[in-house]
């Protein structure tokens, strides 16, 4: 097995030229210097947002026990409150567009009332989320997506742009191949020793970050979350796997080193900027969220039908008869069903058109790493949908308490929102259900599956292209 | 012992770099080919490299057809390059471990390796030196004792002398006579006509890809070897 021996060989040399090099200082220096500012500043924000959203749960508890205590009348008819997303305890990994959704739903506020009867609760979800941000790869914050998006390519590039181009230029890859060594190992060597020697220092940037972030008291890692950090740092080594293909490639086709950088450079420039905020002004245009006025004139316009029904079939009933009260609850139910229906939907569209987004801007590998990194830390669009996944299986959960509660109740006529209806005895609050955002891993992977399956692919291509390209090449 | 047998090598622009190319070095002799720039001396040793593949023809050492069977025949050959620069933050002593390693040795001690550096001429001194502060000459050299090193039976020498000074040179002659008297077939291209007379054995004057006219020892003795060059060259760049 001699070029298993040539191959070390050939990945020690890489390492140790590596080492020696101005870049490799620079390349550290540069990481170490932007994953403390990542760790500082998250250090800082972090606490807050934990703590507003511990204010949030707090409420949305008192909420209810304020409710229950009254009766469970009162509790189906306000509902649970806002409820609260949990923040990210990975949130310097991926900012993911956070800022731009909304950080809670709302369950439940009085939208209108008669002498008898009172709206019921929906949920709701504000206006401004998702929106078109989500689909733009976030820049202006110093998270692990930009540093592994933006600098950890770059770095790539420069690690390889030379690796063939530059050996070629100083004779020695002549003197390399004139040994009995197949230029399959020399180019497996110059990516694996190019590999090590960036991991090196993202690494040892990325342990740093980490014990910061660790030591402080604000911030509690999980088991959960040392697993998903794992599963992020072996993205950034896939997605430097590609960047280095892409190096060795072009530089296994030009000539020159110098020409080899440009063209990288310009490659760079073009599928890590250029096309990712240019696909998200695109995709953007086409997920303008419609106008807010054509929405509150539709929610308008519904409840107004129902009332026109409502009164002309109401008025021919006694006011306190059996069938006045099914009237009463089929207005109170269906309107509250009807809002919720039409909230339910816009928001659909919007997720729909994010999808829709968010796969055009996937055609650079930059928004994809973006992507999959949101994924994993538990911030961004998918989870957003988490939650809101979240939020809806906890408003099925809240109304069948409402009802198995009403039924229990033998003095209740089960009139679903008419208060002479329904039971009006207090509720122990410990027995109602408390709204609870959780993260699955095994769903992240599910939503990261396709993008993780593309950066493969483009990871695949690339070492072929690199393969073929150093394999036909004339020395 | 080298060998080509009608060798063609055929650029994509339809340009001819080597025309049927037959010729034979036996062990322990030093051939030297003789021709201007593009008259296809680095192409030819670059098809004993496989470097690039012929075009037609084929080339062999000892037994071993080399287009066939590249690697294999890899074991057998070593190789000086002009200007080689090699890894120029490795010092000397390492660049030639790591040749020596990728040549199939395992292990090889600092002794062998400062044996081999002193042998051709090194400094001691330079042995621990960084390749980045040597001059040409040292470079040249280097590139030498990673040849030596090798152990090869044939060895494949592309322009060595070019950049070095008289002593350098004169001390490069000696190592060629040494690595002859090993008996290795030395194939070495080369402008450098004096020194071309002094050591080969057998010398062929290639034009523009055709082998015009090869010498004897005897001949080379004998002839005025500068002007039968520059009749060659003179006589196709008076063609053109």
């Amino acid at each position: 097995m001699v070029w298993h021996f040539a191959l070390f060989n050939i990945i020690w040399r890489e390492i140790y030229d590596n080492l020696n090099s101005l870049r490799f200082a620079l390349a550290t220096l540069l990481l170490l210097g932007l994953m403390l500012t990542n760790a500082i500043v998250h250090l800082r924000e972090h606490p807050e947002r934990v703590q507003n959203y511990h204010n949030a749960v707090v409420e949305h508890h008192e909420r209810l026990k304020a409710a229950a205590d009254e009766s469970l009348y009162k509790l189906a008819q306000k509902g649970p409150g806002y409820l609260p997303k949990k923040p990210s305890s990975l949130r310097f990994c991926a900012e993911g567009g956070e800022p731009y959704l909304s950080e809670r739903a709302q369950g439940g506020h009085h939208r209108w009332g008669t002498d008898t009867l009172e709206s019921f609760w929906i949920l709701a979800y504000p206006s401004a989320s998702p929106n078109r941000q989500n689909v733009r790869p976030v820049v202006s914050k110093v998270d692990w997506g930009f540093i592994i998006g933006y600098v950890l390519s770059l770095v790539a590039l420069l690690f390889t742009f030379d690796a063939i181009s530059g050996e070629r230029e100083r004779g020695t890859l002549r003197l390399t191949l004139a040994n009995s060594i197949p230029r399959h190992t020399v180019l497996i060597g110059k990516f694996l020793g190019a590999l090590i020697s960036i991991s090196i220092p993202f690494t040892l940037s990325i342990l740093i970050n980490l014990l910061v972030i660790s030591t402080s008291s604000d911030v509690h890692l999980g088991a959960e979350a040392w697993g998903r950090l794992g599963i992020i740092f072996c993205i950034a080594l896939l997605y430097t796997c590609l960047f280095l293909a892409l190096g060795l490639l072009v530089s296994a086709r030009v000539q020159r080193s110098a020409v080899s950088l440009v063209v990288l450079l310009l490659v760079w420039v073009v599928f890590v900027v250029f096309m990712p905020s240019t696909l998200a002004s695109i995709a953007g245009r086409s997920t303008s969220s419609g106008p807010s006025l054509d929405f509150s004139e539709r929610s308008e316009k519904l409840h107004e039908e129902l009332s026109k029904e409502y009164y002309n079939n109401r008025f021919k009933e006694p006011a306190d008869s059996h069938k006045g009260m099914q009237l009463d609850s089929e207005y109170v139910t269906k309107d509250a069903e009807q809002q919720e229906r039409l909230h339910a939907e816009r928001l659909n569209q919007r997720v729909e058109q994010v999808n829709r987004a968010r796969t055009i801007t996937r055609i650079s590998p930059v928004t994809i790493v973006q992507h999959l990194l949101e994924s994993f830390a538990g911030t961004g669009f998918e989870r957003h949908l988490q939650f809101l996944e979240n939020v809806q299986s906890y408003a099925r959960e809240y109304r069948a308490f409402i009802d198995d509660t009403d039924r229990a109740d033998p003095d209740s006529l089960n009139i679903l929102g008419v208060p002479a209806g329904m039971s009006q005895k207090p509720v122990n609050p410990e027995s109602v259900p408390k709204f609870e955002d959780t993260l699955n891993l095994s769903k992240d992977f599910n939503t990261a599956a396709t993008e993780l399956l593309l950066l493969v692919l483009f990871v695949m291509a690339l070492i072929s292209g690199a393969y073929l390209a150093f394999v036909r090449v004339e020395i | 012992m080298l060998e080509t047998r009608d060798l063609t090598k055929i650029y994509n622009e339809n340009v001819l770099a080597v025309n049927n190319l037959n010729l034979k070095v036996e062990d322990g002799e030093i051939y030297v080919v003789l021709g201007a720039n593009g008259a296809g001396k680095s192409t030819t040793i670059s098809m004993f490299l496989n470097f690039i593949e012929p075009t037609s023809g084929t080339a062999f050492v000892g037994d071993i057809e080399i287009p066939k069977f590249p690697l294999e025949a890899k074991k057998h050959l070593a190789y000086v390059s002009e200007n080689v620069e090699l890894y120029r933050n490795f010092t000397a002593r390492q660049n030639l471990s790591f040749f020596a390693k990728l040549g199939g040795r395992k292990r090889v001690s600092n002794d062998e390796l400062d044996e081999t550096l002193g042998r051709v001429g090194l400094a001691e001194e330079a042995f621990t030196r960084r390749v980045k502060t040597f001059s040409k000459g040292m470079r040249q050299r280097l590139g030498i004792a990673i040849a030596i090193m090798k152990d090869a039976q044939a060895v494949l020498l592309d322009e060595p002398t070019s950049g070095l000074d008289p002593k350098g040179g004169a001390d490069f002659l000696n190592l060629l006579r040494q690595l002859k008297e090993e008996g290795k077939a030395i194939f070495m291209s080369t402008h450098d006509i004096f020194r071309a007379k002094e050591v080969a054995d057998r010398i062929g004057i290639l034009v523009e890809g055709n082998l015009e006219r090869e010498l004897t020892r005897e001949e080379i003795q004998r002839e005025n070897l500068e002007e039968l060059y520059l009749h060659y060259v003179a006589g196709y760049e008076s063609k053109d």
